[in-house]
C-alpha cells in the first residue's frame, strides 16, 4: 500500500528503522470496517497499518464449502471451485491459493498495487459469468482426478472422519467424489447456484470499486443462496479400526472432539494441543526414536461445527503398538494430573510467540479477518485478544477439558493390526 | 474462437505455475564478502522487512558419505539439533527457541543446510547459537542412537515404496543412496564432522532486515582452521544401465511407475538454457488426454545435474492398466511424439508466459526474506536454476533452437527405462 508512511521509508535508512521501532512498539490490533451491501456481499477492509508493505492482500470467502455437495454430486463443489481457481490463476495476481474447507471455500489473492484495479475487474467478470465455458479444461481436472492414486494418509483419515462423525456426515465428502457422474453442466448449474454476492465475503487491503458486482449479468444474483446446515453431532466414542496394509511405515490417526472457534474453552483446547505435541513429540520422537514427524492438528478453521484435535504418526509396523501406549500414557496424565502454572505459563508463551508472527503476516491476518466475519471471532485479527482469551486458561480447565473430550477418541491405524490393540472396546 | 484462445492461454499460465521446480532471476542483486578464514558471507538486507532469514551452508552431502557409512551427513545434521550438552533444538516440535527463532534444516546431494528464521533484534544471539551448534555439536552416544531410529523412519517416508527419482539416482550413483546407518558410531560421526564442518568450508546466506557489518565481524572473528580443507572426491562414473530395469514394490493405488532417463552429458551455454526450460515445456505438453486409450499423458518432468552430466527425466504413475509389453510401446510413442513436437511448435507464447511468471515470482520474493534466501541458496548450489542471462538466452530462443536440441541430444539417443510394477497382496499372501 503507498500510504505517505510507506514513501519515507525509502527515503532512507535512519527513517526506516524509526518507522520499524514505531511499527513493532505499537499494538498488532487490526481495525477492520465491516459492510453488508444491499446485495448481501460483506466486506471487511482491512487496516492499513498491518499491512506495510508493497501488496495488497484479498481473500475471499464463499460461503459453501465440500461439505454442502448433494448427495451422489460428492466432489461438485471442489471440481467447480478447482476451475474457477485455475482461471484466476490467469489473472494479474502475483500469487492464488485455494481451499477448499467443509463449511466454506476460501481464494486468497495477493496483488501488486497498481494492478489492484485490474484486478477487482477480472475478478468481478468471473463471478458474474453466466457460465464457465471450459469444457475440455473441466474434463482435464475429472480426467486426472479419475487417475490419482488414493493415498494410504487419505484412507486412514476417511475411516477416522466415520468413526468421528459416522457414515454420512456431510465432511465425509471429500473422501468420496464420484467424478464418473460430475461434468461441466452440472459444475455451470452449481456455479450459477453458488456465486451470488450474498454469499461471498471479502477482505481486502484496498477499498473495492464501488461498482464491484454491481454490473448487469446474465443470469439472477439476488436470490439467497441457501446452504444446508452442518450436523454438529459426533458419533459416540471411543472406536478404533484398522486397515491392513504392506506399506513399511504404519499411519496411525487419534482424535477427539473439540470445542467450536467460539466456544470459551476453545483458548483451553489450544493449550492442550499445544501440551500434546510437545509431550507426544518428546516421548514418541526425542526419547524413543520412533517418529520422524508427529502432528496434533485443530481442525477448527476447516470444520468448525464439528472441531477435532487429531494426533497423526506415522512408524514401523513393529513400533505401532509401544508408541500408540505411549500416547495413551500422555493422554492419561492429562486427565488425572494437573498442570502447574508454571508449565501452562509456558505452552501460553510458546503459543504467544508463535501466534505474535502469525499475526504479523499480511497473508494470514487477511485470511482471518474474513473467517473472523464469517465466523464471528473478536479475536480473528486482534492478537492482544488472542493472548488476553490464552491468559484464562486454567489448571482446571485443563483437567477438565481432557477429562470431558479424551474419552471420546477413536483410533484408525492403516498397517498390520497390532496383537494387543485388535480387541473388543469396553 | 476466443474461448479456445482463452483456454489454451489458461492452460499455458496454469502449467507454467505447475512447473514451477526451477527459479529465475538475478544472481548480482547479493553481495558476497570471503573472510580470512575462508567463510563465505553472500547477503541481501531488504530494510522494509520484519524478518530476516540466514542459511548456513556445509557443502557436504549424500554424494560426499563414505561408502561404509553412507546416510552419515544426513544423521549428522539431525544430531546437530540435539545441542552441544545446554539444551536440544529439537525438543520442541515447532524447532523453536524462546525468544521465538525458527530453525530448520535439510540434506541433499551436495550439501547440508541449516535455516534461522529470526528479526533483527534476535538474529546475532541466534545466529551465533546455531553457528556454535554447527560447528561443537556434543554427539551424545545416546542422541547417535537415538536419531539413527529417526533417520531410519523419515528414509522410510522419502522411500515412499517405488520412488523412481531415488530408485534411478541409486542405480546411477551406484547404490550410494543406500543407507547403512546401522553401522554408523559416534567415532565416525566425529570424524565425519571434523573433516566436513570446517569454518572455511560454510557459505553463510543472509537475507532481510539486519546489521550486515555486525554479522560480518562476527564471522570474520571465526578462528581459520588449522588445515585448509581436503577437496571432495569426484564423483564416480555413472552405472550404466543396458537394459530395462524392471523392479517390484508395494506401490498402495498404483499398478506401477514408470521413468525415461536421457543423460544429456556436460552441456553448456545455450543448449543448458534450453535444458533447464524443457521440463516447464515438456510438463505443459503432456497435461492432455490419450481419448483413444483413455490414459492420461500426465509425465512429470524434471531435470538434475550428476557429476558433470545433466540428465532429464519423465515420470509416469498408472493407477489403472498393468505394465505389458503393448503399454511400454505406448509409453515409447508418447516420448517420439514429444521430439515431434518440439521440433515443430512456436513457443514464443509460452515463453512470454514463463516471463510473465517470473516476474510475479521476483515481486513477491523482495517481500520474502525466507523465499529470497531460498532462491540465492538454489543459485549458488543447484546446476538446474536458472539464471538471469540464461533467461534472456529463453526468451530470445526461436524454434530452430529447440529442433538442433531434440535432433542433437533426445532424438535417436538411447535412454534409461525404470519401472517399478506393484506387487499385489494376493501374491505376497
Amino acid at each position: 500500500m503507498k500510504t505517505p508512511l510507506l514513501s519515507s521509508v525509502r527515503k532512507g535508512l535512519c527513517c526506516a528503522i524509526l518507522v520499524l521501532t514505531l511499527i513493532l512498539s505499537c499494538s498488532f490490533t487490526t481495525l477492520g470496517s465491516v459492510v453488508e451491501r444491499d446485495d448481501g456481499l460483506i466486506i471487511s477492509q482491512l487496516d492499513a497499518r498491518t499491512t506495510k508493505n508493497h501488496y495488497e492482500y484479498v481473500t475471499m470467502v464463499l460461503k459453501t464449502g465440500y461439505g454442502h455437495e448433494p448427495q451422489d454430486k460428492q466432489g461438485l463443489n471442489s471440481l467447480t471451485n478447482e476451475l474457477v481457481y485455475l482461471l484466476l490463476r490467469t489473472s494479474c495476481a502475483l500469487e492464488v491459493n485455494y481451499y477448499p474447507f467443509a463449511e466454506y471455500t476460501v481464494f486468497t489473492f495477493v496483488v501488486w498495487p497498481d494492478d489492484f484495479t485490474l484486478f477487482c475487474a477480472e475478478l468481478d467478470g468471473l463471478i458474474r459469468l453466466d457460465t464457465l465455458l471450459l469444457y475440455d479444461l473441466c474434463n482435464e481436472l475429472i480426467n486426472l482426478h479419475l487417475h490419482t492414486a488414493e493415498t494410504l494418509s487419505n484412507q486412514g483419515q476417511s475411516i477416522l472422519y466415520e468413526l468421528l462423525y459416522g457414515p454420512e456426515h456431510p465432511y465425509l465428502n471429500k473422501f468420496k467424489p464420484d467424478y464418473t457422474k460430475l461434468s461441466i453442466n452440472e459444475v455451470n448449474n452449481w456455479f450459477r447456484a453458488i456465486y451470488k454476492p450474498n454469499n461471498l465475503i471479502i477482505s481486502t487491503t484496498a477499498k473495492l470499486p464501488a461498482d464491484f458486482l454491481k454490473r448487469p449479468t446474465g443470469r439472477e444474483m439476488k436470490q439467497k443462496v441457501l446452504v444446508a446446515a452442518i450436523p454438529p453431532g459426533y458419533t459416540d466414542g471411543p472406536a478404533q479400526r484398522f486397515l491392513a496394509s504392506d506399506a513399511p511405515l504404519s499411519t496411525v490417526f487419534l482424535a477427539f472432539p473439540a470445542p467450536q472457534p467460539q466456544e470459551a474453552e476453545f483458548f483451553t483446547g489450544r493449550i492442550v494441543q499445544k501440551y500434546l505435541h510437545h509431550q507426544l513429540w518428546l516421548s514418541l520422537r526425542q526419547d524413543l526414536g520412533y517418529c520422524y514427524d508427529l502432528q496434533v492438528n485443530y481442525s477448527y478453521l476447516n470444520e468448525p461445527t464439528a472441531p477435532t484435535i487429531t494426533i497423526a504418526f506415522q512408524v514401523l509396523p513393529e513400533n505401532t503398538e509401544p508408541a500408540l501406549d505411549a500416547v495413551f500414557r500422555v493422554l492419561e496424565k492429562l486427565e488425572t494430573t494437573k498442570l502447574t502454572p508454571e508449565e501452562i505459563q509456558s505452552y501460553r508463551e510458546q503459543e504467544e510467540k508463535a501466534q505474535q508472527r502469525n499475526y504479523e503476516v499480511p497473508g494470514f491476518l487477511s485470511i482471518m479477518d474474513a473467517l473472523g466475519v464469517q465466523l464471528d471471532l473478536a479475536w480473528a485479527t486482534d492478537y492482544e485478544q488472542y493472548c488476553a482469551n490464552l491468559k484464562l486458561v486454567s489448571a482446571d480447565g485443563i483437567s477438565s477439558f481432557a477429562q470431558t473430550y479424551f474419552p471420546k477418541w477413536r483410533l484408525s491405524v492403516v498397517g498390520p493390526v497390532p496383537a494387543g490393540r485388535n480387541k473388543p472396546l469396553p | 474462437m476466443r474461448t479456445l484462445r482463452k483456454l489454451a492461454t489458461c492452460l499455458l499460465l496454469i502449467l507454467v505455475a505447475l512447473s514451477g521446480l526451477t527459479v529465475y532471476g538475478r544472481e548480482d542483486a547479493f553481495t558476497e564478502q570471503t573472510f580470512a578464514n575462508g567463510v563465505t558471507f553472500v547477503y541481501r538486507q531488504l530494510p522494509a522487512a520484519k524478518t530476516v532469514s540466514a542459511r548456513i551452508v556445509v557443502p557436504v552431502g549424500f554424494l560426499h558419505e563414505p561408502q561404509d557409512y553412507l546416510e552419515i551427513s544426513h544423521l549428522v545434521e539431525h544430531l546437530v539439533f540435539r545441542g552441544n550438552g545446554t539444551g536440544a533444538l529439537s525438543d520442541s516440535p515447532d524447532l523453536m527457541d524462546k525468544e521465538g527463532n525458527y530453525y530448520n534444516a535439510f540434506t541433499t546431494l551436495n550439501r547440508t543446510e541449516y535455516i534461522l528464521e529470526s528479526t533483527a533484534d534476535n538474529l546475532l544471539p541466534a545466529f551465533s547459537f546455531l553457528l556454535d551448534l554447527i560447528l561443537e555439536p556434543a554427539f551424545a552416544p545416546a542422541d547417535v542412537e537415538k536419531e539413527k531410529k529417526i533417520v531410519t523412519v523419515e528414509k522410510a517416508l522419502c522411500d515412499t515404496p517405488g520412488n523412481l527419482f531415488l530408485t534411478y539416482l541409486n542405480h546411477l550413483t551406484q547404490n550410494q543412496l543406500t543407507s547403512k546407518i546401522q553401522a554408523i558410531d559416534r567415532q565416525h560421526v566425529l570424524a565425519f564432522h571434523r573433516q566436513h564442518y570446517t569454518v572455511d568450508q560454510l557459505t553463510v546466506i543472509i537475507t532481510g532486515n539486519f546489521d550486515a557489518a555486525e554479522i560480518a565481524a562476527h564471522l570474520a572473528a571465526l578462528p581459520k582452521p588449522e588445515n585448509a580443507a581436503a577437496p571432495k572426491p569426484p564423483l564416480g562414473p555413472p552405472a550404466p544401465i543396458e537394459a530395462d530395469l524392471v523392479l517390484e514394490d508395494y506401490l498402495p493405488g498404483t499398478e506401477y511407475r514408470l521413468l525415461f532417463g536421457f543423460n544429456l552429458g556436460a552441456i553448456e551455454g545455450k543448449d543448458q538454457a534450453i535444458a533447464k526450460i524443457l521440463p516447464s515445456i515438456l510438463l505443459f505438453e503432456s497435461r492432455q488426454y490419450d481419448y483413444v486409450t483413455n490414459r492420461p499423458l500426465d509425465y512429470d518432468c524434471y531435470l538434475f545435474k550428476l557429476g558433470t552430466d545433466f540428465y532429464l527425466i519423465f515420470g509416469y504413475n498408472d493407477v489403472r492398466e498393468e505394465y505389458t509389453p503393448e503399454m511400454k510401446k505406448w509409453h515409447e510413442r508418447n516420448i517420439n511424439r514429444y521430439y515431434k513436437y518440439l521440433k515443430a511448435k512456436d513457443f514464443s507464447k509460452f515463453l512470454k508466459a514463463v516471463s510473465t511468471s517470473l516476474q510475479k515470482e521476483l515481486k513477491l520474493m523482495e517481500a520474502s526474506p525466507g523465499i529470497l534466501s531460498e532462491y540465492c541458496s538454489q543459485l549458488r548450489f543447484e546446476p538446474t536454476t536458472i539464471t538471469a542471462g540464461e533467461l534472456k538466452i529463453i526468451k530470445a530462443l526461436s524454434a530452430k533452437d529447440l529442433k538442433n536440441f531434440v535432433e542433437k541430444y533426445l532424438e535417436g539417443q538411447s535412454y534409461h527405462q525404470l519401472v517399478i510394477k506393484a506387487i499385489k497382496r494376493e501374491e505376497r499372501d
